[in-house]
């Protein structure tokens, strides 16, 4: 029922990029902004009973960081990025988090693409059970189905097949089977014999000809009634008004002004415009309805079309026996362009029967992957225990073929909650090494040693060690590099009376910020903008010098062929559902700091005062 | 704060900062040509008018999307929203409305309160719903009928977007917006839904009483104009006729004292399902039939024996007509049948429960949704009494008694109906009453259309015609009588039958009905009118340009 824990989800940058206010303001008294720290607090529901004022007591949230070395940095950060939080209980999430598999990257902006930034082209059309390839220019004809023999089943949407009603006796089928055939559906036994009137073909082959022939729906008719009925009152206008002879002087006139032409129009227009309405419309009767009425209470339940078979079918039909069968639906092969500069992200071949892409620019390969395992494998992810410390291991993976370093980014509480998280990365910054070959690391002996992977490697038997060996990175292995990541989840009361929302979900959003010396593989690129362009990226990195330092000592050979290329993005680890509180573990733990308590509310949800403010606790 | 333009999703606002050298190379690579359509900015209006390719319509309801070709019968699509369109991309079982009682799982992060938000794509009260969400799940939803159903380039087709007629504008700027930076419509045309209800009726001039999910509308047409300070909104609508139909379900189960919201314990989708399949709506004279009944049972008289019906006033046998005989049959039938439903109820203690309801019950939650008044408390399906016997003070005041309370959605649907033919001139009222158009979601209950017209009907027969002053309810025994009794069954003069018939016979000469005859109009939708319309390449007299639109609507 619930998706397995854990789950990493990217939020793709447009995220950012959205208007957060509509330009019409004034048609929307309260405007829901995306942040819920930049709510009015006078225009939300003042809820007395709100457990926890977060904000009260924890001025913003911060991004926690265990190393305090650089506290000037933090605070900083404390200012301005309480309102940056990303929410992954924001309703506008949903929308712009994804698996990384779901994810594009474009090259020339450097930035991740999501379905929802880039522009689709179709490169073929083709029936996903025949493999037909169709052709453009009868898509539209067809409407956007199979005009083959590739039916599916109206009720299950298994595919039919053909068959023939009467089953031949068995020593002489095989060759010439003798019709007449009906469709028959494999899996759920429907056949086209079922219907009302039965639908039976002569031959076994190009059925999409003979069903055109049979299914002629009353609404089809009705729909042609009215629009030969249209057709013929705009036929008698635009008759009189192509080829009478008076045309051009009308014409003349209408150009001419209102005074000539207006008169002469008026004498004629009275006459030519005068449109009728339908002869005999339908009328609604009461016998009719009635009717359906008696057979619906002789029918059941069971012959009626739920809403699914109902809405694929075109007309609606409310009985099972009025169902058609479906013919399949087409797909296509389409290549995506990034939005922003228009370049081709992916490009299938267009060849139906192939899968492979001749552009295929997916985000695994670009941007580094994060993972997520438990450190004690005697959590139980679907039932954190509160006040606990749980540690997890945090791996990033680099994709890349350059050196890499991370600096992870979290909120010290989890957002978006009235019972908040404590959350701790032990290690934020790090490096990751290049994706070489993995024969690389057997054969390059001269591999510098990094100093923080051999403090960390050493370490990690005892994780609950020191504070000093808890800063440096677990483990660091050729292309990754794992570090600790310590989530202390709120004890949470019995929110299942009023279960507004998914409070015991345990979400931790992360902000990942990467840096590497990529080389510059560009021709046009002036040598110039390169020179000058080192220094500006050394210095809004600060946090980073270090792993800077050392990736472009490494560089200095070549200077001018390498840019520095720093990006970031937000992303959602989705660790497990928060249990109920275990006796023994209480709320202060030894070598945590010491804070207020916050995550402990004690009274407030249990009342139902919470699930009676529908408006804006959604939000909060 | 920036807009989606495409322009604008570039290098400036990314993350991605670098480079010098780097944006200068962007622009130096060789790109495709960005604005492909400066020509429809040129193009003159003939050459639209002309114009070979078909547009695309689009049917915008709270409910159901639904795209297609014009000139065709059936939309191509239809998409209905579900709480799963909500959820995440790559992550099943959220995003449910309903959580376990015992475990607490899956709750979705976004309930309020009647549990319904999550099978709609936007309220009308917009100060419910953030703007965002709506224009990003529209987005999802033009995105699947682009690439799953239509299967066309956005960019190519001009649209055309039914829009119900009183949608909030800032709902409709953000659906323009959208269209006009991610799919990149040359023009799109906004045509107002009731207008086009009347087209595909066949009509030109109707009163059309569109049901729609969150509320019903009454539009006048004359002459294909809207009259929209005509219009006449009632909050009753299908969204009411599933919660009465959920709130019965739930009464019937209910241990004493739970007040649990039945949308927790069932889900709306089964709810729905079944009252789609099963609905259907009792016809005028039964539901009077039935409504003299509970007068009776409010008042302590005993109800007469079913044989007594044969016989009038007088003591005269009438005889049974073709027609009664067959109404007596049906009765049978329905009282006869059952219907058995299963739901899955992961909240109580059984996983699911079944419910063996009479098919007569199937037709109480319309009774609810459209015809009872409002402040009726919903029954439930255990007894036979499906709708509470009113008190005898609320019968003889009528709808006088609670005066104060009354609004437009206070009045029962035909009521309503009436009232709007009512307001209208008198020229519109002439052409309407005999060309009143239901449509909407819950028109496609059998049984509604007829019980709608016949209620209505009853009313101006009591009423004694369109007279604006009301007349005042009878008093005391009288208005008891008028109650309790049965109406005796009209026998006509002869003379005056004749008269009619010449009136009739003079009024089909002209080719039409007698002015005065209520009578409905089917109609084929909403979007079918679209079709149509766009199908006899009429140009719409408002086109909204896509460079227009992105050089005076920037948000930033």
């Amino acid at each position: 029922m619930s998706s397995p824990f854990p789950y990493i989800h990217i939020s793709c940058p447009c995220n950012e990029e959205r208007p957060q206010l509509m330009a019409v303001d004034s048609a929307r008294p309260i405007s829901p902004t995306k942040s819920p720290t930049k709510r009015d607090p006078s225009v939300g529901l003042p809820d007395p009973q709100t457990p926890v004022q977060r904000r009260g007591l924890q001025p913003a949230v911060s991004f926690g960081t265990a190393g305090s070395s650089n506290g000037d940095d933090d605070e900083n950060l404390e200012d301005e990025d309480g309102e940056n939080n990303f929410d992954p209980r924001d309703p506008r999430a949903a929308f712009s988090l994804f698996p990384i598999e779901n994810l594009l990257y474009c090259e020339d902006c450097h930035q991740i693409r999501c379905p929802r930034c880039v522009q689709d082209e179709i490169v073929c059309w083709y029936c996903p059970s025949c493999l037909f390839e169709v052709p453009s220019s009868t898509v539209k004809s067809d409407g956007n189905r199979c005009t083959r023999n590739c039916y599916l089943c109206p009720i299950c949407t298994a595919l039919l097949v053909v068959m023939p009603v009467t089953h031949s006796p068995a020593g002489t089928a095989s060759d010439t089977p003798i019709g007449p055939f009906n469709l028959f559906c494999s899996h759920c036994h429907w056949t086209t014999s079922d219907l009302q009137p039965p639908i039976q073909l002569e031959k076994p082959t190009s059925i999409s000809a003979q069903l055109a022939k049979l299914s002629a729906s009353p609404q089809d008719a009705e729909f042609a009634r009215l629009k030969q009925h249209y057709a013929q009152q705009l036929g008698n206008a635009q008759e009189d008004f192509a080829n009478s002879p008076a045309a051009l002087t009308r014409l003349m006139g209408l150009y001419a002004g209102l005074g000539t032409g207006g008169a002469g129009r008026k004498g004629r227009g009275v006459k030519k415009l005068e449109m009728k309405e339908i002869d005999r419309p339908r009328e609604v009767a009461e016998e009719r309805e009635m009717d359906a009425v008696e057979r619906l209470a002789k029918a059941g339940l069971d012959a009626t079309t739920n809403t699914k078979q109902r809405i694929s079918q075109p007309h609606e039909p409310r009985f099972l026996t009025e169902l058609k069968p479906v013919a399949v639906l087409l797909r296509t092969k389409r290549s995506k362009r990034c939005r922003a500069c228009r370049h081709i992200l992916v490009k299938p071949e267009s060849k139906v029967q192939t899968t492979r892409f001749r552009i295929r620019l997916v985000a695994l390969n670009y941007i580094p992957s994060v993972g997520i395992k438990r450190l004690d494998p005697s959590i139980t992810l679907t039932s954190l225990i509160p006040h606990k410390t749980h540690r997890f291991l945090l791996t990033v993976t680099n994709p890349l073929f350059d050196p890499i370093s991370v600096s992870l980014l979290t909120p010290r509480f989890t957002p978006g909650t009235e019972y908040p998280s404590r959350v701790t990365i032990l290690c934020p910054e790090f490096e990751v090494g290049a994706n070489t070959d993995v024969w690389d690391d057997a054969l390059m002996s001269t591999k510098p040693a990094i100093p923080a992977m051999t403090t960390g490697a050493t370490s990690a038997g005892t994780p609950r060690g020191g504070d000093a060996r808890l800063e440096t990175v677990y483990e660091q292995k050729r292309n990754y590099t794992s570090v600790v990541i310590e989530v202390v989840p709120p004890e949470i009361p019995d929110s299942r009376e009023t279960r507004i929302r998914d409070d015991r979900l345990l979400e931790i959003p992360i902000f990942v910020r990467v840096e590497f010396e990529a080389e510059v593989d560009r021709d046009d690129d002036d040598a110039s903008g390169a020179l000058s362009k080192p220094s500006l990226s050394l210095n809004t990195s600060a946090g980073t010098a270090g792993g800077a330092a050392s990736s472009a000592s490494s560089a200095a050979g070549n200077p001018l062929a390498r840019e520095r290329v720093e990006y970031s993005y937000w992303c959602v680890v989705g660790i497990g559902r928060v249990g109920d509180p275990v006796e023994g573990v209480v709320a202060s733990e030894p070598n945590t700091p010491v804070r207020t308590p916050v995550g402990t509310p004690v009274k407030a949800p249990r009342t139902p005062g919470v699930a009676k403010t529908p408006l804006r606790s959604v939000r909060s | 704060m920036s807009a989606r333009d495409p322009t604008r999703l570039s290098a400036s606002t990314t993350p991605y900062r670098l480079s010098s050298s780097f944006r200068s190379s962007t622009s130096a690579n060789p790109t495709t040509p960005q604005s492909r359509f400066s020509t429809s900015a040129f193009s003159s209006p003939a050459g639209s008018l002309h114009q070979v390719d078909e547009p695309l319509i689009f049917e915008l309801g709270t409910r159901f999307f639904r795209a297609g070709f014009a000139n065709e019968a059936a939309p191509r699509c239809k998409i209905g929203i579900t709480p799963e369109m909500y959820g995440r991309v790559g992550l099943k079982g959220r995003g449910g409305t309903r959580a376990n009682r015992r475990t607490g799982e899956a709750a979705g992060p976004r309930i309020r309160n009647t549990g319904s938000e999550e099978w709609e794509l936007w309220m009308n009260d917009l100060r419910l719903k953030d703007l965002g969400v709506v224009e990003d799940l529209m987005e999802r939803v033009l995105r699947e009928a682009y690439n799953k159903h239509l299967l066309i380039e956005s960019k190519s087709k001009r649209l055309i977007i039914i829009m119900p007629p009183l949608v909030p504008v800032a709902l409709q700027n953000t659906l323009s917006q959208l269209l006009f930076l991610h799919f990149q419509p040359p023009t799109i045309t906004y045509l107002s839904s009731p207008v086009l209800s009347c087209i595909s009726a066949g009509l030109r001039s109707a009163l059309i009483v569109d049901i729609g999910w969150q509320e019903t509308t009454i539009t006048p047409i004359y002459e294909l104009r809207p009259l929209t300070s005509f219009i006449k909104i009632s909050s009753r609508g299908s969204k009411s006729l599933v919660e009465c139909f959920g709130q019965l379900l739930w009464n019937t189960i209910k241990p004493d004292g739970d007040d649990e919201s039945w949308w927790r314990i069932f889900n709306w989708a089964e709810v729905e399902d079944l009252l789609s399949r099963t609905g259907w709506c009792k016809s005028s004279a039964d539901a009077r039939e039935a409504a003299r009944l509970r007068a009776r049972k409010a008042f302590g008289l005993p109800i007469e024996k079913e044989g007594e019906e044969e016989y009038d006033e007088e003591g005269e046998y009438i005889r049974k007509t073709s027609a009664d005989i067959r109404a007596q049959r049906r009765r049978e039938t329905i009282e006869a049948a059952v219907v058995g439903a299963t739901f899955k109820t992961p909240l109580l203690d059984q996983r699911t429960t079944n419910m063996e309801l009479p098919f007569e019950a199937m037709s109480v939650p319309a009774e609810y949704a459209f015809f009872l008044p409002s402040w009726t408390k919903v029954q439930s399906f255990k007894t036979a009494e499906y709708i509470p016997v009113p008190s005898p003070e609320d019968l003889m005041e009528g709808c006088q008694g609670r005066v104060e309370y009354e609004d437009e959605s206070d009045y029962t649907l035909p009521y309503l109906v009436f009232l709007a033919l009512l307001h209208c001139p008198v020229d519109v009222r002439a052409a309407c009453i005999p060309r009143i158009v239901i449509t909407g979601g819950a028109s496609n209950i059998p049984g509604l259309k007829s019980r709608i017209l016949g209620d209505v009907k009853d009313l101006v027969e009591e009423r004694g015609g369109w007279n604006i002053v009301k007349p005042r309810n009878l008093k005391g025994d009288e208005r008891r009588r008028e109650l309790v009794e049965k109406k005796p069954k009209k026998v006509e003069v002869e003379m005056l039958q004749s008269e009619k018939d010449d009136l009739r016979i003079k009024y089909a000469k002209i080719g039409g009905v007698a002015p005065g005859t209520i009578r409905g109009v089917e109609t084929m939708g909403a979007w079918a009118g679209g079709s149509i319309l766009s199908g006899a390449r009429i140009k719409g007299a408002v086109e909204v340009e896509r460079e227009k639109f992105l050089s005076t609507h920037r948000t930033y």
